[in-house]
């Protein structure tokens, strides 16, 4: 038997509700190939579901062929510049923006402490010496420290060493301190450099 | 969404919003500092928008954009009017030196003007972008019940003006 004949009729309702589903391309109910043989049925025999049917693929055509405009070329291209200003200034992904920021932080807190952090050292070092603590205050960092006995000491040997070599130098008109004195001077003295005075061959 | 996927969005889709905005507007000038302000607003906004969505994102962000300049600028009237501004028939445009389609789409420019900006959106973008039901529903922020209703109530208004006019395909 013919399921078609068995089934109610559609009303012209129903039939508009599949028309429009049908024009959208959606999925009707589990029956649908018989729906739309029943529809196609319906339309052939009503001629204002038919009509409608055709004014409803018309309007779809009709609006299909409506002019398209193209984007222009000039405006493509504004855009594009504007998108990679912005990218160089302040449309850059925020993380870009606040990794930049926290190195810049981290950079200016580095130059600061290496300019800072000397002269806390410095200062611990220099200021506020012991009673009693007769070391110099301000000695290179290359340089041992000494004590004002050391000091008194290796002055006088200067002045002997300065002396004997300066007589030394009557004689042989150029000599150095460590030639003279060898291992006799005291460690102190011995570091002390003495050069001496350029002479020139010219008058 | 990356940069890539940005431009490659933008080169997908900056002609189909444009033209949508043109189709909303009626107005060529105004459609294209839409179409350009959307683009950009994508540009701000790629962060947070998924690339696989980014044509309903500018479909959505254009509808705004043009409601926004709709609100200030126009009348029903002179939509209708500007409308037909952009179905007249260039020297360049072959298709257009067919009367019948030039008086068709005239009138179809003339009947979506008197459509609400609601019902004339959500018909450009069915019609003339084949959005789905639920792209439609999201980009313009309608449930379905009210979409479909809408849209079927247009496309017979649409139908009946065709009709009325006796111009064919």
């Amino acid at each position: 038997m013919n399921r078609l004949e068995d089934a109610p009729e559609l009303t012209c309702s129903a039939v508009r509700e599949l028309l429009h589903k049908r024009l959208d391309s959606l999925p009707t109910d589990d029956a649908s190939c018989a729906q739309m043989a029943r529809l196609d049925a319906h339309l052939q025999a009503c001629p204002a579901c038919h009509e409608l049917d055709e004014g409803w693929r018309h309007v779809r055509e009709a609006i299909r062929a409506l002019p398209r405009l193209e984007f222009p070329q000039a405006a493509l291209a504004r855009v594009w510049r504007a998108t990679e200003l912005d990218t160089r200034s302040v449309g850059s992904p925020w993380r870009i923006r606040t990794a930049v920021g926290v190195a810049a932080l981290l950079g200016l807190f580095a130059v600061g402490l290496g300019w800072v952090l000397p002269a806390l050292v410095g200062r611990d070092h220099t200021t506020s010496p012991t009673p009693g603590d007769a070391r110099t205050p301000a000695q290179p960092a290359s340089e041992p420290a000494y004590t004002a006995i050391e000091i008194e000491q290796a002055t006088e040997q200067t002045r002997v060493v300065l002396g004997v070599t300066g007589r030394a130098l009557r004689r042989v008109e150029s000599a150095t301190l460590d030639g003279i004195w060898a291992d006799t001077l005291a460690p102190a003295v011995r570091r002390i450099r003495v050069r001496l005075p350029f002479i020139s061959s010219q008058p | 969404m990356t940069s890539a996927d940005f431009r490659i969005a933008v080169q997908q889709h900056k002609d189909r919003v444009y033209t949508y905005a043109a189709w909303m507007l009626g107005d060529r000038e105004e459609a294209l500092d839409i179409a350009q302000e959307t683009l950009m607003r994508l540009w701000k906004h790629r962060e947070r928008v998924e690339a696989s969505k980014a044509r309903a994102w500018l479909l959505w962000a254009a509808y705004r954009l043009c409601i926004d300049r709709l609100r200030h600028t126009a009348t029903q009237r002179g939509a209708v009017n500007r409308l037909m501004d952009l179905v007249q028939p260039t020297a360049d445009d072959e298709a257009s030196r067919s009367l019948q389609r030039c008086e068709l789409r005239s009138t179809l420019a003339a009947a979506l003007g008197t459509l609400s900006v609601r019902d004339r959106a959500i018909v450009l973008l069915r019609e003339m972008d084949d959005l789905s039901y639920d792209e439609i529903s999201e980009t313009l922020g309608l449930p379905i019940g009210t979409l479909k209703a809408a849209l079927h109530r247009a496309r017979e208004r649409l139908r009946v003006a065709l009709a009325q006019s006796g111009v064919t395909t």
